[in-house]
């Protein structure tokens, strides 16, 4: 690959551009999937491709995307047509110019826990045991868990290389393992489905067996649980729904509202974003444009420290000593680098969950929170359908499903009242992580009435 | 400007399709391969990143291929992208000897050796021209040049009166190809061009903000600039507007009227998604045991229809080969049928109804509509207005959640007025409509003889894909439905 990303550069320059760049992810997915009827699916597919941007004039970006591991000499040609046609002029005024990074690749992704060869030689079978292992643990735990609405493994191995005309040479390899189940619990004509994800960059990062285990003792709580009245309670959110609060407040940490120094959380909350984190779902040596990965600082003590960038982004800000975080991120070769968040995660705090469990009192300890779409015109407020106990004197007392949680996003980060000291990282979608928070008081009112 | 697909898949389907038959293995029962290209162009423009300037402008091409086989308690799927010449061949008859290595700096398909590789039996490697379609640039040109016209238009009318603006447009071009060869079956071609714009507007004045969103769909450029030459901008503007002083929304239970085609996103929610074959079969359904049961009164008649010209969820052949055809759901009240494709089709008498739809090469089809199309009833829209004392009239539904095992539902109301003595009186925001699926099916009383597809772009979303479905609806009258607040 490394003759054609060469031969793209030389081919893009002599066309007029100022600068090129060629993203290449290629790879291998792998999928097991048990079928509630019984029937095993399994999926092999070998995908890849090039996304080719250019920078011409005034700083005018284009992209095109082509996939397969040999475009021929023509399909090239149109590529670079297609994305140098794409870089068109400002609509008005001048547009942002930004520089490509030239330094060649210092890091290559050893040492940070992203590759597992274990996983990368996996055989299905190998795949279709460890989610039999998941599947026979969840229908292990107590009969009422009958049947699996959903089971299945992916696993991915691909290899990222980016190459520039500023000089820039990198590549690594990943591998990335996605479990998902969803458990049927039934009881006296009632049938509740409980769907969980867990996502890790290795095979020792998560056990099968354990996995089964939760997400059935998660549905068993979703179908002997209690309606809730509406009310305003305090909740002890645990890692889980805690990572689903951080999902939604990621848009704000991308193009944040508030100016640097401003209260946007509870004194008590720090936010990080780490590209460079040690077996992160999201980690890599380099963005998608071929900066360093870096651990940023957002949200220090409730306090905005900072947000992250990309090269667009950084030098739009015009700030000097503003440069890109790492954080232009690409979920495929298809799409061009765009400015997200990495591994987001909330610091954790010095507290025992169980201590945060009787400073809480009378509550609601919400051990998951599935987001469901909050009936208003904005993002600014978050909703989640709950499962979880209710807690009484700081003990656990019956299951309580069902009910939703609707709260101000500011209202529910400002209200945290302690921080505990589990974070747990994997869940959900692998790439937002949480400690259990206290949150001091939010609306639990029910979902349908 | 010609709009015609280029990147034609080259394939001979005779010589394929005999090596797909002749090669099944003992014990698989039938074998599919669906192959597709696809040409996409992405256009955005914002006026909330002013300091950009630039349209962000995105082409792909991409061409893929998925073997199914299907054996008795066990599927085996391969999935390859852009194969090269003589892979299909190979895929076809020794899917497990294909061999990938893509991970070293010579990426490269590993092919059985004793294949006889035939020229014919590959996709075409040519390049998508640049003379048609999205990849061209005088389409490019021409998109681009729309897009600054509606916002320029949009900013003129808001600034004329004492508004500013921001203004945000998108537009998504796809021409997508696709080849089913399935074994005991004909080949099965199909070309779908589609086209859909987004414009977001934003005006304030005097320290009030209000937003609308208009979102369209066409065949073809031409037909988007012709569908924005008439008052449509101008609605959107109005819309803002009437967003800045609307009252907040009735409470309690009411009759709500659903303009044509407003509704018809609720109706998809739950008559389609509730009546896919594979919710049927899996018990997650309140439909479950419902066929030739009296659902609804008995003047609804609701199909499922992807054979009707000009819609947006038309098509020749569904993503499995079979032909798009119209399959009755509810007939005269009595629930007549349900939608499946070739593996849920034991639910609807071993025959798939064509409603084996995929987002792409990469993913598996599964059961879901094409066009929602209710029968006009016999109310012109103004006799059911004029009928209802008061209550709230829907021209545009919102944001939602159904409950597919219960049916229950929560939906927002996007634009909706106050009926105050059988007419439309002011404008309501944040209104909620809430019940189960059964019960507003029930309870729908009156049914207008205006039939009209939805312009817009509707989404289906299922699992993790998203496929367009069309919408033909009728006004309609719900009796009785619980409307409620905000939720916050």
């Amino acid at each position: 690959m490394k003759e054609i990303a060469e031969d793209l550069m030389r081919r893009c320059l002599a066309r007029g551009a100022l600068a090129a760049e060629a993203y290449v992810k290629m790879g291998e997915r792998r999928a097991v999937e048990l079928n509630p009827d019984g029937v095993v699916s399994w999926t092999r597919s070998a995908e890849g491709g090039i996304g080719l941007r250019v920078l011409r004039e005034g700083g005018a970006a284009g992209f095109a995307s082509i996939c397969g591991p040999r475009p021929g000499d023509e399909a090239l040609d149109q590529l670079i047509m297609a994305a140098m046609d794409a870089a068109r002029p400002a609509v008005r005024g001048a547009g942002t110019v930004f520089a490509l990074p030239k330094c060649g690749a210092t890091r290559d992704g050893r040492g940070l826990g992203i590759f597992d060869p274990r996983l990368h030689a996996a055989t299905p079978a190998d795949l279709e045991g460890l989610l039999s292992d998941a599947a026979r643990e969840a229908l292990h735990i107590d009969p009422r868990v009958r049947r699996l609405d959903t089971a299945s493994i992916v696993v991915s191995s691909t290899r990222v290389m980016i190459r520039n005309s500023e000089g820039f040479d990198g590549a690594y390899r990943q591998t990335i393992v996605h479990l998902s189940l969803g458990a049927v619990a039934q009881d006296a004509g009632r049938s509740i489905v409980v769907r969980q994800s867990k996502t890790a960059r290795s095979l020792s990062a998560f056990s099968p067996v354990l996995f089964g285990d939760q997400t059935a003792r998660l549905a068993l709580s979703a179908l002997e649980g209690s309606a809730l009245q509406g009310c305003r309670t305090p909740v002890l959110l645990a890692p889980a729904a805690a990572a689903e609060v951080l999902r939604h407040f990621s848009r704000n940490v991308i193009i944040p509202a508030a100016a640097p120094g401003a209260h946007v959380t509870s004194p008590r909350l720090t936010i990080i974003d780490d590209g460079h984190l040690p077996g992160g779902v999201a980690s890599a040596p380099f963005d998608g444009e071929g900066v360093a990965t870096q651990r940023t600082v957002l949200v220090s003590r409730g306090v905005l420290t900072g947000t992250i960038h990309d090269l667009h982004s950084a030098a739009r800000a015009g700030a000097a000593g503003t440069a890109s975080t790492g954080n232009g991120m690409r979920m495929s070769f298809r799409e061009p680098p765009r400015r997200m968040t990495s591994n987001l995660f909330i610091a954790p705090g010095g507290d025992e969950p169980t201590e945060l469990m009787r400073a809480l009192r009378d509550g609601i300890h919400v051990e998951a929170l599935r987001p469901t779409t909050a009936l208003r015109g904005d993002a600014s407020v978050f909703a989640g359908i709950v499962t979880g106990r209710r807690i009484v004197s700081g003990l656990p007392q019956e299951a309580v499903a069902g009910a939703l949680l609707v709260a101000p996003l500011s209202d529910l980060l400002h209200g945290v009242t302690g921080v505990g000291n589990d974070l747990t990282f994997g869940l959900p979608g692998g790439s937002f992580a949480a400690p259990s928070l206290l949150v001091k008081e939010v609306e639990i009112r029910a979902p349908w009435a | 400007m010609s709009e015609t697909p280029n990147t034609p898949l080259l394939v001979d389907t005779d010589h394929l399709g005999r090596i797909l038959a002749a090669s099944l293995p003992a014990g698989v029962r039938a074998a599919e391969l669906f192959i597709e290209s696809r040409l996409t162009l992405g256009i955005e423009t914002r006026d909330t990143d002013p300091a950009s300037g630039f349209p962000r402008v995105e082409r792909g091409w991409e061409t893929g291929a998925h073997l199914r086989r299907f054996s008795e308690g066990r599927h085996e799927s391969f999935i390859l992208d852009s194969p090269e010449p003589g892979t299909l061949e190979a895929l076809a008859l020794h899917p497990q000897a294909v061999t990938v290595d893509w991970l070293s700096d010579r990426p490269k398909l590993g092919v059985p050796p004793a294949q006889t590789l035939r020229p014919e039996a590959r996709l075409d490697q040519a390049a998508p021209s640049s003379e048609a379609g999205p990849w061209s640039s005088p389409w490019l040109t021409a998109a681009l040049s729309a897009l600054e016209t509606w916002r320029d238009r949009l900013r003129r009318h808001a600034a004329g009166a004492g508004f500013t603006t921001r203004i945000s447009g998108s537009l998504e071009a796809r021409i997508q190809e696709i080849l089913v060869l399935a074994t005991g079956k004909d080949p099965a071609r199909d070309t779908r061009p589609s086209l859909d714009a987004t414009l977001h507007l934003e005006i304030a004045r005097h320290g009030t903000r209000s937003e609308a969103r208009e979102r369209l769909c066409a065949r073809s450029l031409d037909d988007l600039v012709a569908m924005t030459q008439g008052d449509a901008l101008v609605r959107l503007f109005e819309r803002a507007v009437e967003g800045l002083d609307a009252d907040a929304p009735p409470s309690g239970t009411m009759p709500v009227i659903f303009a044509s085609p407003s509704g018809g996103f609720l109706l998809h929610e739950i008559c389609g998604h509730l009546l896919e074959a594979d919710h049927i079969l899996r018990g997650d359904s309140p439909f479950v045991a419902s066929r030739g049961e009296a659902i609804a009164p008995a003047i609804l008649t609701l199909a499922d229809d992807g054979s009707m010209a000009g819609m947006r969820g038309s098509l020749l052949y569904d993503d499995e080969g079979v032909a798009a055809r119209r399959t009755p759901l509810i007939l005269q009240g009595t629930l007549v049928g349900f939608l499946s494709d070739r593996l849920t089709s034991f639910a609807t008498q071993g025959i798939s109804t064509g409603n084996g739809r995929r987002q792409s090469y990469r993913d598996t089809p599964m059961p879901r509509m094409t066009n929602l199309v209710i029968e006009p009833g016999p109310s012109h829209p103004d006799e059911i207005l004029a009928g209802t004392s008061s209550g709230l009239f829907v021209t545009r539904l919102g944001r939602g959640r159904v409950d597919p095992a219960t049916g229950r539902f929560a939906l927002a109301v996007e634009e909706g007025y106050r009926v105050v003595s059988g007419r439309v009186d002011a404008p309501v925001r944040g209104a909620v409509l809430r019940g189960r699926a059964a019960d507003l099916l029930l309870a729908i009383d009156a049914i207008g003889n205006d039939p009209q597809a939805d312009r817009g772009a509707p989404l289906c979303v299922k699992g993790d894909q998203a496929v367009p479905f069309g919408i033909m609806q009728p006004t309609l009258r719900v009796g009785s439905m619980t409307v409620s607040g905000p939720e916050r």
